[in-house]
This record gives structure tokens, sequence and C-alpha cells, in this order.
């Protein structure tokens, strides 16, 4: 198996490694899976109290990487699927964040130490034309055939609305304050372009509403779902992207669907609602 | 001691003090003829650092405590002091404080009370006074030269920052690989660690990025970083380039700085020695032996060879060699101990595993120093924390000796026995 790409456009630079951040704040470990046109980065929430709630993204390699070349696991199998621990990562990258001024980053799978690594090569200007190199081993563990059913793509989300968020950092900073009141929250979507979420306690009750939103679909009139702030909390910390547009998609009580679309990457972030009992 | 700082100076001082904080628990105040200087030594005596104020720095400077009472030359004397750092630290914690009120500065050693006198004339007609205690002490000296190093390498301590930028903050070590036209960074993982579990990193910096670039013997040298940093935080705020000396694996290397004839600064790092195999280990235990004994005895302070990889039989660079008080007529000094060697106990157990070389310092101990049996048995050796962090501890132990002692009879048998 083989898999090399190189990035030299400082603007995907700093917007893969975005991705990275956002990827490896949320979960202990994280799949990338390589195809041929795609990468594509997988995270799944171990704790829970319902079904695990799934991070998805996918990313153009065509955008992202001015080289591309990989060599799955056989011709019928294409991919490569590898699995890494997020705090590794996570570490490096407050490294890598330095090679916002790179010339160029060269992602590998090397076998280092006999043992598979994700190498990141970064070649940083330095001074008057001079150029060092930095190279960061991560190691990795290939995640064998028999597994890769278990990261397959989610289905297309049909909602009962779907509406375009609110800015997020506006909405990061409410849930914030919101979640010290209670965990679970009640987000209730209609079809005129209202967002609301509400926070219940014994002695008080919050709503936040939010309007003049722009309706993408509609099945039904309104929608509504019960789930937990304190994820929600977690994943709006940590993302630092600037996507062009953020979709949520509500199917009552089962689901909240963010969806970041952006020309070079889709993020997919999976809430599933909380049936309280 | 008196001395007179304007508020650049004060700010310097500041940030020297800052610096200094992150490195030891204890300030050491030294007065000399020609200037004041500021040292500390780290917990674990693997760095000890320096700052030398040279006179042009303060605006006035007298480096004897007189008598303020009845003036008599007799009693005069130069106070060298101790103090918790966080005690100094409190009065010069804010420089950004510092610098929007601070007009002077003046310290004082008073010879009456025993006290650190600190004075800042601040705008409005301010003055603050600050008190602080002091414990009266034997310095804690290193004695090297800044020659004779093979190694060395000077750019700008911005450069620095920007190449360690590139390791995790968390990184403890890092290992400088050493070549004719390059250096290798390196974080460097326990040995009890998997390697191939651990996220590695390599920075490589050209000879052409070093404003001096002069590597004699290509070798391998690993530290810690957070000392590193303290002398980084120092030297980028002022801007001054930094210049670094190494000699090989286990081996302290030197870093200074310099700002004209103002002030100047020297940190003194210890590095993990590499494994070593029994044999020489051994030789180099008696050689050390040899040493103590002799330090033992004499009045005067011998110089030690650091610990070493080969048993030579030149004197080390770096010997650290405890200072004698300023002036015998100091009354209120307690008597002079005999220089009293604590070493690490290197290669107790002949495992082929790095460990971090202490500086050997010598601190005068008004204990005798305790023999300990050194068991043959391995000790076992620590699970979880880092070999370096767990030598740290042993250093604190007292030397132990490792030759067998003829034994003295005091009392013979009365009876013999068959």
């Amino acid at each position: 198996m083989k898999f090399r790409g190189k990035m030299i456009d400082p603007n995907c630079i700093k917007q893969f490694i975005g991705i990275l951040g956002c990827m490896t704040k949320l979960g202990k470990s994280c799949i990338l899976r390589i195809t041929t046109t795609d990468l594509y980065f997988i995270v799944r929430e171990s704790q829970t109290i319902s079904t695990s709630p799934l991070i998805w993204c996918t990313l153009d390699e065509g955008h992202f990487f001015s080289e591309f070349g990989m060599e799955g696991l056989s011709t019928v199998d294409n991919e490569i699927y590898l699995e890494f621990v997020a705090e590794n990562v996570a570490r490096t990258l407050t490294a890598l964040k330095v090679s916002g001024t790179a010339k160029s980053v060269k992602i590998k799978l090397t076998k280092k130490l006999s043992s598979p690594c994700l190498t990141f090569e970064i070649d940083l200007p330095s001074g008057s034309n001079h150029s060092r190199l930095v190279v960061h081993d991560i190691p990795v563990n290939l995640v064998p055939r028999r597994l890769w059913n278990d990261y397959v793509e989610p289905e297309v989300v049909d909602p009962d609305i779907s509406v375009h968020m609110p800015q997020l950092r506006l909405m990061k900073s409410i849930i914030e304050r919101m979640k010290n009141l209670a965990n679970m929250a009640t987000l209730h979507v209609t079809s005129e372009g209202l967002l609301t979420l509400t926070v219940e306690t014994e002695a008080v009750s919050v709503t936040s509403h939010f309007d003049n939103l722009h309706v993408e679909k509609q099945k039904e009139d309104e929608a509504s779902v019960t789930i937990e702030l304190k994820r929600l909390s977690n994943f709006l910390a940590h993302e630092q992207l600037n996507p062009q547009k953020v979709v949520c998609d509500v199917l009552q009580s089962k689901l909240m669907h963010l969806n970041f679309l952006s020309d070079s990457y889709s993020l997919q972030y999976f809430l599933p609602g909380i049936n309280d009992q | 001691m008196k001395c007179l700082l304007d508020a650049t100076s004060v700010k310097v001082l500041a940030r020297a003090i800052h610096s200094l904080a992150k490195i030891g628990d204890e300030l050491h105040i030294s007065p000399m003829e020609n200037g004041l200087t500021l040292k500390t030594v780290n917990a674990s005596k693997s760095a000890y650092s320096a700052f030398n104020f040279h006179l042009p720095f303060f605006l006035d400077y007298t480096h004897i405590s007189e008598n303020t009472v009845h003036a008599d030359p007799e009693e005069d004397t130069v106070i060298k002091c101790k103090l918790p750092m966080k005690s100094i630290l409190s009065v010069f914690r804010s420089i950004g404080s510092l610098e929007k009120s601070v007009e002077t500065c003046k310290i004082m050693l008073p010879l009456l009370e025993a006290l650190l006198i600190i004075e800042f004339r601040c705008k409005h007609g301010i003055v603050k006074y600050f008190n602080l205690r002091y414990f009266e002490c034997e310095s804690v000296e290193a004695e090297f030269s800044k020659e004779g190093y093979p190694s060395k390498f000077s750019c700008s301590s911005r450069f620095y920052s920007e190449t360690l930028q590139s390791f995790h903050s968390s990184t403890q070590e890092v290992t400088w690989s050493l070549a004719m036209d390059q250096v290798h960074l390196s974080n460097h993982i326990d040995d009890e660690i998997d390697p191939s579990k651990c996220v590695r990193t390599e920075v490589t910096l050209v000879k052409d990025e070093f404003i001096e670039f002069n590597v004699a013997l290509c070798t391998q040298v690993t530290f810690c970083l957070k000392e590193l940093r303290a002398i980084l935080a120092f030297a980028e705020a002022l801007k001054l380039d930094l210049d670094c000396r190494m000699e090989g694996a286990g081996q302290p290397v030197l870093f200074s700085l310099q700002k004209d004839d103002l002030y100047s600064a020297d940190f003194l790092l210890a590095t993990l020695t590499p494994a070593l195999d029994t044999t020489a280990s051994i030789s180099s235990r008696t050689a050390k032996h040899e040493m103590s004994v002799q330090g033992n005895t004499s009045n005067h302070p011998s110089p030690v060879p650091t610990l070493r990889n080969k048993s030579d039989s030149r004197t080390s660079r770096a010997n650290l060699v405890d200072s004698r008080n300023g002036s015998r007529a100091n009354t209120t000094h307690t008597r002079l101990h005999t220089p009293l060697i604590r070493q690490t106990p290197v290669n107790d157990t002949p495992d082929r595993t790095p460990r971090l070389n202490s500086l050997s310092l010598i601190e005068a101990h008004p204990f005798p120093d305790m023999e300990v049996d050194l068991e043959p048995e391995i000790q076992p050796p620590p699970n979880k924390r880092a070999r370096a962090r767990y030598i740290f501890q042993n250093c604190l132990k007292l030397t132990q000796e490792y030759r067998d002692r003829p034994t003295e009879v005091f009392a013979p048998d009365s009876e013999e026995d068959e």
C-alpha cells in the first residue's frame, strides 16, 4: 500500500490543518480513508447515552494536493484505511500550525521502526532563501479489510426540515452558556425559518430564538429533537473552519445533522436525538 | 551592596529574574567588584544559570555593605545571600507595570539588617519599599571555561524559538545531532516507551542558517527543553543572539548571551549520558572516587571532574567548585564547610540506558558524609516515570562510597575463635 500527497498552496494547507484539528479533538481515534479521488476523515465517539454520533469529512484530493498518488490494498479494494490516535495528531498539530508559512507539506505512508506511520514532511522557509525540513512521524494502524464495513459512508439524510444555521460563532457562545444550565436541550425548527433552542431546569427555562433563517427543504412544518448540549458545544468549540454555509437538518426526534459545505470539502456532524423517557 | 538602576535596566533585571525563576527555586545573589551576579541552580542540579550585570549597567554600584550607623571599615563586608525565588519574583512580577511606573530602582543589602531592600521610585512621587528576608549561604558556583568546546554555533534567539515551535510544548527532551554542515533536532523518547507508538519529530537546520557555525565533532547531545525555553524567553524579549557550545553526549552544554558590556549570561545544562558499557563505568567510578577522597580531606576546593564516559585524566571543562565566603572577617557566617562532592551514582546498574548527567555541583554541607554501602544488586529500574526524572531524585542522595575500606579493628577479640 502506498500513499503520497503534496500540498503547496498555503490556503489549502491551512484548511487541511483546520480540518485535522476539528477531527482530532473530538474522539479518541480517528480513521483516515484514502481513495483515488478523496480523503475521508471519520470519527466515531465512543461514550454514549444513545448511539454514537459520527463525524464524517470528505476532502477532494484534487483541490488540496498538487501531487497525489495512492495504491490501495489491492486492485479490487483500492482504498487505504488508517487508524490513528487522535491525541498524537492533536499534539503535533500545534507544531504543524507553524506550517502556515510552509512552502510545501508532503504526507506519506511510510514504514519506520517496522511499523506503519503517516509522515508529514514540512518544508519551511527560513531566513533568506534557506529552507528547513521538519519531519513528523505519526504512528498509525492499518485497518483490516474485514472492518471496512464499519466505516461506510452514512446515508444521505432525508430531513424533515433543513435550514441554514445562524453564525456559528454566535451559536457557540450561546450554547456554551446554556450547557451550564442543563445538558439536554430541545432544538425546534419551523418552516418559517425559526430555530429555537430550549433548556429547562426546575427553576428556569431559557430559550434562544434565531429567526429569518433560510429554509432549504421542508417535508413537515416543523421538527424538533432533543440533543446533548455538551457534545454540540464540544464540537463547535473545536471547529476552526470558515465554511461558506452550514446546513442544519433535523429529523423529528431522531437526528440533528450539521453539514458544512464548502468547495473543496464537506464535513458532516451527526448528533443523534435523545429519547428522554 | 548597594546599586541604583534606571527604568530600562529594571526591566532587564526583571526579565532576568523571570528567566531564573523558571529554572530554579532559589536566587543566589553575589555582589562582585565588577558587577552583580544572580545565579540559580535547578532542583535536580542539572541546570545552572548565572546573569552577570557589569558596572555600566548600573547608575551607581557599590559591592561592599557598610555599617551605616557607625562607619567602621573593619566591618565592611560583601554579603552573599540567597532568597526564595517566589519572594523576589513577586516584586518584579509584572513587567508591564514596572515599565509604566517605575523610574528608578535601588537595591540594598545593608549590613545591619538581614534584609534585601528594594526601593522603587515611581511616577507621581510614589515610593515603594520591599523588604525581603534572605538566607546567608555559601554560594553555589560552577567553574567553567568558554574555550575548549569543540562545537560552537550561534544564531538569533528568535531562530531557536522558531525551530522549537515545531516541537510540541510537552516535549521534554530534545536530541541535537551535530554533523559537519547541519544540525538535526529530534524529540527524545524515553527508553521505556515504545518508540513506534510515539510521534517522532525531526527538524534539520543547515549550516547557513546560523550566524556562526563551527562543529568539530559529530556527536549527539540530549538535554531538557524547559531550561532552554526559559533562556529563550529572556533572549528573545531583548533580541539577543545566543551562543551554544557543545562537546559531546554526557558533557554539559553551555548557552551564553551578551549585551555589549552591560550584561552577560551563561547557562550550563546537563545532558543525557549515552549507554555505557560496564568496564568504562567502573573505571569512571574509581576515578571519581579518588577525587572525592582528596576533596574531602583538603581544605581547598579541588576541581573535580564531572562524570565522564571514558576515564580520561584531563580535567573536565565544567568543574563545579565550592566558592568560599568572600571575607573571613564576617563573623555572622558559620564555619567554612569542607566541600562535599555530590555526584550522581552513575551506572549503579550496568544496563545500557542514557542518564542525565548531573552537574556535580558542590555545595557546602553541614553534615558529614554518610557512607552508604553500595549494593551490588541492581536497583529495580523505574517503571513509570522517565529514567531521567528518576535519576534527578537520585541526585539528592549523598555520595556513595564504592571502595572497600580497610577495616580497622578497634577492639580485638579477647578470645581466639577457632
